[in-house]
């Protein structure tokens, strides 16, 4: 019985692993262009 | 002998390369104090994932979860279900975190001044600073360890490599502060992940389920698979693990910088749920390496040093070219560690422990040189104590011990500060002296012969850490409940 927990649970960690991975992966990208655009439009009065 | 080709050199090489260029080119974006050490609080929910990710999965967690794994089966997962339920429940009820954010703060010590004042700020900064650090501390000595194992590199040559790596990872982190780190730390998360799963599904179809359960049980039986049941973990391992579980999730500045980065509250709230299931692959994934090591590996292959009984697994279970690849994830996720936390420590040293000396007036230009300056002071010491401290016990138990310096004064003066009222600065300046005392006696009292056989067998790392709490409590009450209830400038 413990042993299936055990199992399953290291299948679901994998699995939810996998999708993180890919959504993160697309979706970090796009935070990443939007970070610098707003740092840039801030240290522009500086330049 | 090792897998470990030089085609898998040229790999990592390249890769590490990549990064430090990477993290070099977007200093431009860094003029100001709050963009180096809050990214100018513009930090977004996936990229926020990505990083805290990448952040709390170094070679170091690698290595101590596969330890937990190799010498407690299943059952060392536990301490990664707990900080994974720790950190949904703070995330979706905003205990704590939530005043924190909204005070507008960059680093827990400054909201404690509003309650108890400068003196407290400053100590705090103090305690965090330290166990911060000597938890730190023992990052490079681990990374060493695994690259020797898993690659058979000439110890020799180590300290001058890890030296180079980690004199890359300041260079970029010394210019871009946490721009850098987070647009490093995503290239990372990505890298490692791909390194965790490629390795773990590889296990699964070459060692088997079936074997990694036999072996489990083989060795450990019943407590194998549950901590109350194992001899070496029991009802205090999990009690003291829940404490430092919400005491991590609460004031780790790792993990709180990224609430205190985010452009607001509830991005805060969404990076911090949707990061809690990691917690768990963090100690599983590895685990279940650690876990393989014990199926495959006879003890005569692992020796008395069971943290090097993953590493030495995977140097001849990961086939040229993939190994490369895994140890480029490795290196990745210990790049991204160290930055992060050199980076965090630094806030601290700068924001709270210098307090007195800018008073928040120097300008951005001298802010930004005293930070990268400190910055660049951390990375020294990591390089001498990482060297010569010698580590005794497990590395779980240490960053835990060490990690109480502060963790359980900061923890306690977080919640009294946020919803005590009656809670003053003689309370915390107790709860502080009381939370570093103990670990620290621990940490001593663990290496003299004279009191070893106390420390560690008759009381325990356990008992002690949760005693620790227990102290910091009493003396935040009692502390509170003595001074005199006169308004000053400091509050009550």
């Amino acid at each position: 019985m413990i042993t299936t927990f055990w199992l399953f649970l290291s299948i679901g960690c994998i699995g939810w692993y996998l999708v993180v991975l890919g959504y993160v992966a697309v979706k970090g990208a796009g935070d990443i262009k939007r970070m610098l655009a707003q740092l840039s439009s801030r240290n522009l009065p500086e330049n | 002998m090792s897998n470990f080709t030089k085609l898998d050199g040229g790999i990592v090489g390249l890769y590490i390369l990549l990064v430090i260029v990477i993290g070099v080119l977007v200093r431009r974006y860094v003029r100001r104090v709050d963009q180096f050490l809050v990214a100018g609080r513009e930090l977004n929910i996936f990229l926020g994932i990505a990083s805290l990710t990448a952040c709390e999965f170094g070679i170091v967690t690698c290595m101590y979860t596969a330890q937990n794994g190799y010498d407690k089966g299943f059952a060392g997962v536990t301490p990664g279900i707990l900080l994974a339920l720790a950190m949904f429940i703070v995330g979706a009820t905003g205990f704590c975190i939530k005043p924190l954010r909204q005070a507008g703060v960059m680093t827990i010590p400054e909201l404690f001044e509003k309650n108890f004042g400068s003196k407290v700020r400053w100590l705090s900064g103090v305690v965090i600073v330290l166990g911060g650090l000597l938890n730190m501390g023992v990052f490079l000595r681990m990374g060493g360890d695994f690259l020797v194992a898993v690659c058979g590199f000439n110890e020799k040559y180590l300290e001058i490599t890890m030296t180079a790596l980690l004199a890359g990872i300041c260079l970029y982190t010394i210019l871009g502060g946490l721009v850098s780190v987070l647009i490093t730390d995503y290239l990372q998360f990505i890298m490692m992940s791909v390194g965790l799963l490629i390795v773990t599904l590889l296990i699964f179809t070459k060692v088997g389920w079936t074997n990694l359960v036999n072996a489990v049980d083989a060795h450990y039986g019943a407590g194998g698979f549950n901590p109350f049941l194992h001899q070496d973990m029991g009802v205090d391992y999990v009690i003291y693990n829940a404490f430092i579980a919400f005491s991590v999730v609460l004031t780790w500045q790792t993990m709180i910088q990224r609430v205190l980065s985010a452009k607001d509250f509830s991005t805060g709230q969404k990076i911090y749920k949707g990061t809690s299931p990691f917690f768990i692959c963090r100690f599983l994934l590895p685990g279940l390496w650690g876990i393989a090591a014990l199926a495959m590996l006879t003890p005569e292959q692992v020796g008395e040093k069971t943290i090097l009984a993953m590493p030495t697994f995977l140097s001849t279970f990961i086939p040229p070219l993939l190994m490369g690849l895994v140890v480029a994830a490795m290196l990745a996720a210990d790049m991204s560690t160290d930055a992060a936390y050199m980076l965090t420590w630094g806030s601290v040293i700068y924001n709270d422990i210098m307090a007195p000396f800018h008073k928040g007036k120097w300008s951005q230009r001298k802010g930004l040189i005293w930070n990268r300056t400190i910055v660049a002071l951390i990375g020294v010491f990591l390089l001498i104590y990482g060297l010569w401290y010698p580590l005794k016990g497990d590395l779980w138990t240490y960053l835990t011990v060490t990690g109480s310096i502060y963790l359980s004064s900061m923890t306690v003066l977080l919640i009294t500060c946020c919803y005590w009222k009656q809670a003053n600065s003689w309370g915390a300046m107790g709860a502080i002296i009381i939370g570093a005392i103990m670990p620290v006696s621990y940490l001593i009292g663990e290496q003299w012969s004279l009191t070893k056989t106390l420390f560690t067998e008759d009381i325990g790392a356990y008992v002690w850490g949760v005693l620790t709490y227990a102290g910091v409590a009493v003396a935040m009450v009692v502390g509170s409940l003595l001074k005199p209830p006169v308004k000053t400038t400091e509050g009550y």
